[in-house]
Parts: C-alpha cells; sequence; structure tokens
C-alpha cells in the first residue's frame, strides 16, 4: 500500500472521527455545530445592539452579524448567539457595544439574553 | 452530416457527461459526484439560487482573518467549486475535483459560521468521501460510515432535547410550516399525542438507520427504508432542506450493491415489443452495462425453460435470475442515468426552498416504484403487456 492509499484512509478517518467528536463535544456545549443536529429546534430572535448610544438599524445588523435583525432558525439560539459573542469579542470589540436578543425556543415564553462589555 | 457526425464522436468519447465508468470509481460512487455538479449548473444557470459562499468573516477558524483579502478567498473557493463540477460533469479526474470541490465547500464553512449550515457540510464530506473512496472498492464503505455518523447525531441530539420528548417540537413545527395532514392527524388524538409519538418515531427510526447502517448484510433494507424516511419527510413537509434531499439520495446509491459483471438481458427475439424495449433500453445505456442476448441465440439459458423465456424478459444479475416487473425494475435501478434524471428532475421542478406539487407527486411515484408493495401491481401490468405484446407492438410503429 503506497504513501498516497495510507493518506486517504487517515483523512477519511479524520473526517468521520471529527464528525463524531462533535457529537460527543455537543453534549456538553449548547452550540451544534458539525454534529449532524439540522432542524432540532426552531428558534424566533430579535437582536437590539446599542452602540455609541445609538440603537442599530436593521441594514446596520444585517453588515454587523451578517444575519437579519429578526426572523427565524432552523437551529438553537445557541448559534446566533455564539456569532454575536464571537463579533463582539473579536471584530467589534472597541466599539463598546450593548446586545440583546429576544428569543423563543419551539414557541415556548421568551427568553432575553444580553451581551456588555 | 457534419454536425451528426461531431455529435456521434462527442456521444461516443470520454466527454460525454452521460458516462460514469471511465474514472476508476464504480459507476454508482461516480453517480455521487455527478449529481453535485447537475444540481449546481442547473440551479446556478436557470434560477440563480447555488451554494452561497459568503467572503471570509467570523471564521470557525481565525487564520481566515489573516490570509489574503476575503473577497479574493471567496472568488478561489467559487472557482475551486465551479471549477470542480466542470471536471466531474465531463469525466476529468473525478475523484481529484470530488476532493476539490469537497474542500472549497468546506473551507467556505470554515471561513465563515454565516455559511454554516448541515446540508451544505453533509454535502461537503460526501465528496471528500468519494475522493477518498479506495481503488478497486466495488462500494464506498466510507460513506456507509457517513451515514451512520449522520443518524446517531441526529438520532442522539433529538434524544436529548427535552422538546423533543415531550413532543413540544413536533407540535410547534407542524403549525408553523405548516404541515396540514399532520395538523388534521394530531386532531384525532388528545393534544399532544400525535405530535409526541412522531417525535419519537422520528428518533427511533433515525436510530434503526444508524445500526442498518454498520450492517453490510442489511445494505438493501438500510437503502429501502432509509429513502422512505428521507421521501416521506420531503413529501410531508414539502422541502428538499437545500442540498441535503438530492445528495442524500444519490449517496445511498454509492452503497448498493453493484453487479460486478455486466447484466445480461434474455428476450424473445421473435417478439418485436421486446426488440423496441431493447432499442429503447439501449439508448439509455451509454456505458453498454446490459448486454442484450435474444434466448434462441443464447449459449447460456441459465435453466429457464423456452416458455419462460417467451413468456417474461429476464435478467441475470451476477447469477441472481430475475424476470418481467422485477427485471425491468433492475434495468431501470442499475442504470447509473436512472439517478442522475433523478437529481435533474429535483433540481429544475422545484426551484426554490419549497417542494412544488408536480415534484411531490414524482416522489411519491418513485417510493412507490421502488416498494416490494408495488411489484404484484408491476407485475400485473407487465403481464398485461406481455400477453398483447405482438399486438403492441404492430399498432405502435
Amino acid at each position: 500500500m503506497g504513501p498516497w492509499k495510507h493518506l486517504r484512509i487517515v483523512i477519511a478517518l479524520a473526517v468521520l472521527m471529527f464528525q463524531t467528536g462533535a457529537i460527543v463535544y455537543a453534549r456538553f456545549h449548547p452550540t451544534r455545530y458539525f454534529c449532524s443536529a439540522p432542524n432540532d429546534a426552531i428558534t424566533n430572535f430579535k437582536v437590539k445592539v446599542i452602540s455609541e448610544g445609538r440603537e442599530l438599524t436593521e441594514s446596520d445588523i444585517q453588515k454587523r452579524y451578517r444575519f437579519f435583525r429578526y426572523g427565524y432558525d432552523d437551529r438553537t439560539p445557541a448559534h446566533i448567539l455564539d456569532i454575536i459573542t464571537q463579533y463582539e469579542t473579536t471584530y467589534g470589540k472597541n466599539e463598546h457595544a450593548s446586545v440583546e436578543v429576544t428569543y423563543s425556543v419551539n414557541g415556548k415564553p421568551q427568553e432575553i439574553w444580553q451581551y456588555q462589555h | 452530416m457534419a454536425v451528426s457526425a461531431l455529435i456521434h464522436r462527442f456521444w461516443s468519447s470520454s466527454w460525454n457527461p452521460l458516462r460514469n465508468n471511465l474514472s476508476g470509481l464504480p459507476p454508482h460512487v461516480v453517480v455521487v459526484s455527478k449529481a453535485f455538479a447537475i444540481f449546481l449548473i442547473i440551479k446556478s444557470l436557470f434560477f440563480w439560487s447555488t451554494l452561497r459562499f459568503r467572503e471570509p468573516y467570523l471564521p470557525f477558524l481565525a487564520i481566515f482573518d489573516e490570509i489574503g483579502h476575503p473577497v479574493i478567498i471567496q472568488k478561489i473557493l467559487q472557482v475551486g467549486l465551479y471549477g470542480s463540477a466542470l471536471g466531474i460533469l465531463f469525466n476529468r479526474h473525478v475523484k481529484t475535483f470530488s476532493l476539490v470541490a469537497g474542500s472549497s465547500i468546506l473551507l467556505s464553512i470554515l471561513s465563515a459560521k454565516g455559511s454554516y449550515s448541515n446540508n451544505f457540510l453533509f454535502t461537503s464530506f460526501i465528496l471528500l468521501l468519494v475522493g477518498l473512496q479506495m481503488p478497486g472498492q466495488n462500494k464506498s464503505s466510507w460513506i456507509r460510515y457517513q451515514f451512520a455518523v449522520l443518524y446517531i447525531g441526529a438520532a442522539l441530539n433529538k434524544l436529548m432535547e427535552p422538546d423533543w420528548q415531550t413532543g413540544l417540537f413536533m407540535d410547534y413545527w407542524m403549525n408553523k410550516l405548516p404541515i396540514p395532514i399532520f395538523q388534521k392527524l394530531a386532531a384525532l388524538f388528545p393534544p399532544m399525542v400525535f405530535a409526541k409519538a412522531m417525535c419519537w418515531l422520528t428518533i427511533a427510526a433515525e436510530t434503526t438507520l444508524a445500526a442498518l447502517a454498520l450492517s453490510n448484510r442489511l445494505t438493501s433494507l438500510f437503502i429501502f427504508l432509509g429513502i422512505a424516511f428521507h421521501f416521506a419527510l420531503s413529501f410531508f413537509t414539502g422541502r428538499t432542506y437545500g442540498w441535503f434531499f438530492p445528495m442524500l439520495v444519490v449517496s445511498y446509491v454509492a452503497i448498493m450493491p453493484w453487479p460486478t459483471n455486466p447484466i445480461k438481458v434474455l428476450y424473445d427475439g421473435d417478439s418485436p415489443f421486446h426488440e423496441k424495449m431493447k432499442s429503447l433500453m439501449k439508448k439509455f445505456d451509454v456505458d453498454n452495462y446490459f448486454r442484450w442476448t435474444a434466448f434462441q441465440s443464447a449459449e447460456n439459458r441459465h435453466g429457464l425453460t423456452t416458455e419462460q423465456l417467451k413468456d417474461k424478459l429476464h435478467v441475470v444479475v451476477d447469477g441472481k435470475i430475475l424476470a418481467g416487473f422485477k427485471a425491468f425494475r433492475t434495468m431501470i435501478l442499475y442504470n447509473p442515468l436512472s439517478y442522475l434524471f433523478f437529481i435533474v428532475l429535483i433540481a429544475s421542478m422545484s426551484p426554490g426552498a419549497a417542494l412544488s406539487t408536480p415534484t411531490r407527486i414524482l416522489l411519491g411515484s418513485l417510493l412507490l416504484f421502488i416498494s416490494p408493495i408495488f411489484i404484484p401491481v408491476g407485475e400485473a401490468a407487465f403481464s398485461f403487456l406481455a400477453k398483447r405484446r405482438y399486438k403492441l407492438a404492430s399498432t405502435s410503429v
């Protein structure tokens, strides 16, 4: 068996093991990336951002996080909150914005999540 | 004449997109990559809706924030994707281009969290695994394991969600989409009973599929149940879940037990109807998988009597003999073009995210066609045609 064949096996196993690891990881973390968990929750959400004393508009928020200010997602709210947290701790860390996400999962009562610098 | 000669030359060349036996991969594995290429090209050319490659932004891996200009990275990945699709379609380095296409999608996802979607990710992994197929393997073991991982992940996640355990998810979902059939059925039961049953049925189905995916012996059952499950899901919800449904269906084909020898078709050489059927079927047999032999001149009749051979068309698949409707169904199922045709229909009949009514009818009919319960109906129809084959042949000229 040549080196390319060995490499092929290693890469294929890595692809499968990576997903298996993600399935295990998902048991300990609210996000559901790479773990075959599609359409397992429906999240209705609305995002409000105050930056430099001004409430951001729909297009500001779309530009900032690359998703709409409100809508629904076929996944847990953790994905929306994860993207917002990543933006606010990296690209937007000097803006000192405050973010409020109102969301409801599977039609249950609304919850509020806040991010403050 | 010159145009006709050119078409004939192209048709018999290795550039013919309908050919599937030129890459060193088994034809039913090539079908997976071809399906991806066809789906992408149809969606891009005719519906302007395709894989949305975003420029790197809020990536999973910080390195994407540091390497090159985001627009340049986005364009490189797009060129990789479309270039690979064309390469695969025209039988150029199918394995390599499957790897490139799968990597392009994966890198696009890793470079922007907003690009993450389960159906793109599944497409990416499937293409990578086609590219990593071991030479000489008749079917794809990697894709079989991918199925196991997919269903284990899906079942486990649902099992651990309280809203799936109580049925709340399904209750909300079927009213939000909405799914009218489910709503009507749910009204027949006390509140939440139907929704809870559907949640647990889904978990049970996915767990069963995960277990079946790991069994070599139960491959046929796995394929039938899996396709039935996803056809039913798409039929009732009216959604293809983006790339997920078409890629999933063709991925099932990649783990089918595929004939190792050409399929022998024994027909009645004196029957004009059989002759017509032969010329029609041969038009769709671009790679010459089926060897048609008039039983009158066959050296090996495989123990069949003249009466049996006159009565019905027979196919011999790796020593297994099938007759009548089953023979016809075998010729459809073991022709890679059937699956490419299916992808063309799925891609073109439902332009948006929702399944059109004709597509739903198509899915229902196809499921019936592969279902064991349809065999008696198919046999009756074939017997009806067989008894009238001389008359039919003379009137349909």
